[in-house]
């Protein structure tokens, strides 16, 4: 055996030999994350044989976990109907399977939509990650400084978040950073799928807490991190003219335009609201509410303006 | 008993996806634990996990003529490994820096003991100098080494010629080999 084999064969560092448990918690979580991609995909066709090689379309991960076709690239329209098809299919079973999920978080608003798409349903958390999903902790940590938190507490905040699954989805009108992530509490066996919606000067906005507790800080201060329970909204800072309400809500894939109507303010007319879906994520203001209220109707529409599926309650 | 192949259940598991766990329970730990020496526990667990993910969405590109799919898993893993190949070069560096100086009071009371401690104190040199290393290089060299894979499974994980593999392998030693043989200058940067 070569010398340079035989050092770098005895080269062990911190965490480079994992302890029994970890294993059975890493072999645990990699089983269950196996199952559910394993029967989303049972909903769908099968993809052909052993030898059968299929044309890769927009999404798709290579053999490698790399993107086939990059972003903005084209796709037959013979592929994109029948891609819409699936989508159409996969999406409203979505939306039946977890119509009525309700959050138990005292710090969820109603939200706009009750169906909660699976993390197998969010092209944002499959694609690469970049240098822009990368900056959450940097993100947060300058909300911390300037929020007054200790770096101890603010370090105890990053700990949880599992770094390889952060996404950068969108930035609220009012500033506010908007990320997906898992997130690891302590204790808890599984890492949760959570929205965390950072704040840009580490302020408490409109009385909501702007770190959730469950994320382990004593003060509230730096980002409020959610359940991803399909979506919220808050009303917008008091130096917004016209103020209203800002609402948002995770989208499956394939959702390219969403419209919510609003019943309104008693005697007054109900509200309509469309808005485009950037990153699995759609967010819009909505000038005439006061109070988060879930919409009356929700229409979801994919990109050849097909309508996907159409809730009313 | 008879046991199935890697390609035989990958075949199978197009009629009943539930057969690929059975790859999965099969390798898991394999790449597991070669995640977890390029960059530790905490993120190796995410990946191992995203790299079966993956290799069941990518079924249909294994080839059959391969027996086993462990090559093939290690170069999915490798690729997901692409995206934190700076937390991996951050904790070779953050190794170096602590390990040199550290050598200092080790137990040297048998016959090779000078041999143990000439190679203890290179660890920090070495750690430096395969932050250092081209990717392409670090991951030929850390498949060949640390997974245990000979030249031909190394090509098929990297999607290269074994003939390829062994430049590379034959560069990686050679540059290290330099790295040692004089000061570290980046311990520390």
């Amino acid at each position: 055996m070569n010398m340079i084999d035989e050092l770098m064969a005895d080269l062990w560092m911190d965490g480079s030999v994992p302890t029994e448990p970890a294993e059975r918690a890493a072999f645990a979580d990699a089983t269950q994350r196996l199952r559910s991609e394993t029967h989303a995909r049972q909903q769908q066709p099968a993809t052909g044989s052993l030898s059968k090689s299929r044309r890769p379309t927009l999404g798709d991960l290579g053999r490698d976990g790399r993107q086939l076709i990059p972003r903005g690239g084209r796709t037959g329209p013979g592929l994109a109907v029948a891609g819409s098809v699936l989508v159409v299919i996969a999406v409203v079973a979505v939306v039946l399977v977890v119509s009525g999920h309700r959050s138990n978080s005292s710090h969820v608003h109603p939200a706009p939509s009750a169906h909660l798409p699976k993390s197998s349903q969010l092209a944002v958390l499959a694609r690469p990650q970049t240098a822009r999903d990368r900056t959450l902790p940097a993100v947060v940590r300058r909300a911390a400084r300037l929020g007054g938190l200790s770096k101890q507490e603010t370090q105890s905040a990053l700990s949880s978040i599992v770094a390889s699954s952060m996404r950068y989805t969108q930035t609220l009108p009012d500033g506010r950073e908007v990320f997906l992530a898992r997130v690891h509490d302590p204790g808890v066996h599984q890492p949760d799928l959570r929205l965390l919606i950072v704040t840009p000067d580490g302020s408490r906005r409109d009385g909501d807490p702007v770190l959730e507790s469950s994320s382990g800080l004593p003060d509230n201060r730096i980002a409020r991190i959610q359940a991803l329970h399909g979506g919220g909204c808050s009303t917008n800072h008091p130096s917004r003219p016209g103020g209203g309400l800002t609402v948002w809500n995770v989208e499956p894939n394939g959702v390219f335009r969403v419209i919510w109507q609003f019943p309104g303010q008693p005697g007054g007319n109900s509200l309509g609201i469309e808005t485009l879906v950037r990153g699995n994520f759609a967010v819009a203001t909505v000038p005439g509410l006061t109070s988060c209220q879930s919409p009356s109707s929700i229409a979801l529409i994919s990109k050849n303006g097909q309508l996907i599926a159409h809730t009313k309650r | 008993m008879e046991v199935c192949t890697d390609a035989e259940l990958i075949a199978a598991s197009f009629t009943d996806p539930d057969v690929f766990e059975a790859l999965f329970v099969r390798h898991f730990l394999a790449i597991y634990r070669y995640l977890c020496r390029r960059v530790g526990q905490d993120l190796a667990s995410d990946l191992a996990a995203e790299t079966f993910v993956v290799a069941f969405g990518r079924r249909d590109r294994f080839s059959a003529r391969h027996s086993s799919a462990l090559p093939w898993l290690y170069g999915i893993a490798g690729n997901l490994l692409r995206m934190h190949q700076r937390s991996e070069r951050r904790r070779l560096r953050a190794y170096a820096r602590v390990s040199s100086g550290a050598q200092i009071g080790l137990s040297a009371g048998t016959d090779d003991a000078d041999e143990r401690l000439d190679a203890l104190a290179l660890r920090p040199a070495l750690a430096s100098a395969l932050a250092d290393l081209s990717p392409s290089l670090r991951e030929a060299l850390a498949l060949h080494v640390w997974a245990g894979l000979s030249d031909e499974e190394v090509a098929e994980a990297l999607g290269c010629t074994s003939g390829a593999v062994r430049t590379r392998l034959s560069r990686a030693r050679a540059q290290l080999t330099r790295r040692l043989t004089k000061p570290a200058k980046t311990v520390g940067r």
